[in-house]
């Protein structure tokens, strides 16, 4: 039970990153950024072609999470022009769908569509009586990295105006901020998140391109049931859908694991539940 | 039969898919993911109508009408009211797990259209009877063609009907504004709920089309580049008008056959097919919101 829940709490954290790249985008731009979904199922393939230039491991790995976040920042700049058009965010949902198979037909094209391995980095081991996977313990580190330096920034003057960026983009505008920067900050950010999950699930098993749109639905999920707009809550949200999941595994087939994903969406969106840490906005911000 | 009748044979089936979606997302302002879902819902119900009941072409569309549209109203209601992009999250996910159960519920030694196979999975139901209508069995040439010109007239003239109405107003009130929509005493979420099960139904038709014409299912089908595809011909096409999504299904149509020549293998030449359909895609969203016959942008 110990290696269940450990197991469950290890992809939490996975799916509660894919769910900070996401509430990056969508608080900074409101879009849900699906481009995002081709960074994760991409870099797995850019990983081993780079690899296979005889690059070291970490270096080869760099290079994906810096592609990501360049992908990520073009995505952006298309979302910037549609915006100065005037178009909805429906509109720039759409757009993101066809960034999405932009991304993934060119990798296609250029690195086929044969599913990957990646390299071993070590080998597993038992940690009171817990087997854990070396890809584990790189995702806990990279998400102490992430939340740790989040938390650090968000209380810095740069932190300050990413909030109210989130809230208000003219306000920032008002004190002199220029909210495209950090907009193109965040974005980058997410880019090189979803290209880190990308790479870890790489480490895990074979994966395919079309994978990363479900993984994804995940991070969203857990956004969602954390309450949109609180990193903590995307933390929590993550850690209860990975406890859920591994759980689930243990009483139901593999794609029904899937199934009880979806009521978890379907139940959080059909009562416009404000998640486990709810927002707490003012009377007349709803007005 | 020539290249033109199977051009006309899916030019029909597509038009009827992207014209439903018409309704969801050009009059209610909905981006709907799930339409393959309910793409395959229609054509899956064909198969297994014909295997289970009876082969005939009247049963099995109001069998897969009814069937997705409850299924629609089902998957709209929890997101119809939602203002966090809800909807289409919903749809996104719902489109996602059927693709993929669809492939999954399958047992190898259970015969197809038992509760422990009911699809066949990764495999799909092949070799179905020819279409046959009232006892009438139709085989692919002029009088199927007429049959699914029919179908498509009767499905562009209920379109034509609910848009044109009261009903395609209130509709887009909708999904211009939703809180005035709202003052104006219109329950949003009945109105969405509404519109989805009847999109949802009419892309069933078009399945039944599909199956009857392929004579074979498979979950290729419901896979969601299928309804990425029918949005890109939507938006191609035009949104909110009645011509916008038979032209944008043409274009899309006749792309594939200009890619034809082009020495790239199988594989290669179908992606090239889909990275132009995003291009073209993004272009438009960029350059011609309103698409080629286009009457709302959605902006």
């Amino acid at each position: 039970m110990l290696q269940i829940l450990f197991n469950g709490l290890a992809s939490g954290l996975e799916i509660a990153l894919i769910g900070l790249a996401f509430l990056f985008c969508y608080q900074s731009m409101r879009v849900i950024n699906i481009a995002l979904a081709a960074i994760i199922s991409t870099s797995p393939y850019l990983f081993v072609a780079v690899y296979s230039l005889s690059l070291s491991l970490w270096l080869a790995g760099l290079i994906c999470i810096a592609a990501g976040g360049l992908l990520a920042i073009l995505s952006l700049f298309n979302y910037v022009t549609l915006r100065r058009r005037g178009a909805s965010e429906m509109i720039q949902m759409v757009s993101s769908f066809a960034l999405m198979i932009i991304i993934l037909e060119t990798s296609a094209l250029v690195f086929d569509t044969r599913p990957r391995v990646l390299p071993d980095i070590g080998a597993n081991f038992l940690l009171s009586g817990i087997h854990v996977l070396p890809s584990q313990v790189l995702t806990g580190i990279i998400a102490a990295v992430v939340f740790v330096a989040l938390g650090a920034t968000l209380r810095t003057r740069t932190g300050l105006a990413m909030r109210s960026l989130w809230q208000d983009a003219r306000t920032l505008l008002v004190y002199g901020h220029d909210p495209l920067r950090i907009t193109v900050f965040l974005f980058g950010a997410a880019g090189a998140i979803a290209a880190c999950i990308g790479l870890l699930i790489g480490l895990d098993r074979p994966v395919t391109l079309d994978h990363g749109l479900w993984v994804l639905i995940l991070g969203i999920v857990a956004a969602y049931l954390g309450g949109l707009g609180t990193l903590h809550g995307v933390l929590i949200g993550g850690a209860i859908l990975g406890v859920t999941r591994s759980v689930s595994e243990l009483i139901l087939p593999a794609s029904w694991v899937d199934v009880a994903t979806y009521f978890i969406l379907a139940i959080v969106v059909a009562f416009n539940a404000s998640g486990i840490i709810a927002r707490t906005d003012r009377v007349e911000s709803s007005a | 039969m020539t290249l033109a009748y199977h051009f006309l044979f899916y030019m029909v089936i597509f038009g009827i898919l992207v014209l439903s979606l018409n309704l969801v997302v050009g009059f209610g302002g909905l981006l709907n993911l799930a339409h393959a879902a309910f793409f395959a819902v229609g054509c899956y119900s064909y198969a297994l109508v014909q295997l289970l009941l009876v082969n005939d072409f009247v049963l099995a569309s109001a069998v897969a009408l009814l069937v997705s549209g409850v299924l629609g109203a089902l998957i709209a209601w929890p997101g119809a009211g939602s203002r966090e992009n809800g909807y289409l999250l919903i749809t996104l996910a719902f489109q996602l797990l059927f693709a993929r159960i669809v492939v999954a519920w399958y047992s190898p030694e259970a015969p197809v259209g038992t509760f422990a196979n009911p699809l066949n999975g990764p495999y799909g139901i092949t070799s179905l009877q020819p279409l046959t209508i009232l006892g009438q069995q139709l085989d692919i040439g002029p009088a199927m063609l007429v049959l699914f010109l029919i179908t498509a007239g009767i499905i562009a003239s209920l379109h034509f009907l609910l848009t044109s109405g009261a009903w395609g107003q209130q509709l887009e009130a909708t999904r211009d504004d939703q809180v005035a929509a709202e003052s104006l005493g219109i329950n949003v979420d009945i109105e969405r709920v509404k519109a989805s099960a009847i999109a949802a139904g009419m892309s069933a038709v078009a399945g039944v089309l599909y199956a009857s014409y392929a004579r074979s299912v498979d979950p290729s089908i419901a896979s969601l580049n299928q309804s990425i595809l029918w949005l890109a011909m939507l938006v191609i096409g035009g949104i909110g008008n009645q011509a916008g999504p038979w032209i944008g299904a043409a274009c899309l149509l006749l792309l594939p056959e200009l890619l034809r020549d082009l020495p790239f293998s199988p594989e290669d030449a179908a992606n090239l097919e889909r990275l132009s359909y995003g291009l073209i895609l993004l272009l438009i969203l960029h350059l011609r919101p309103k698409g080629i016959a286009g009457k709302y942008s959605m902006r």
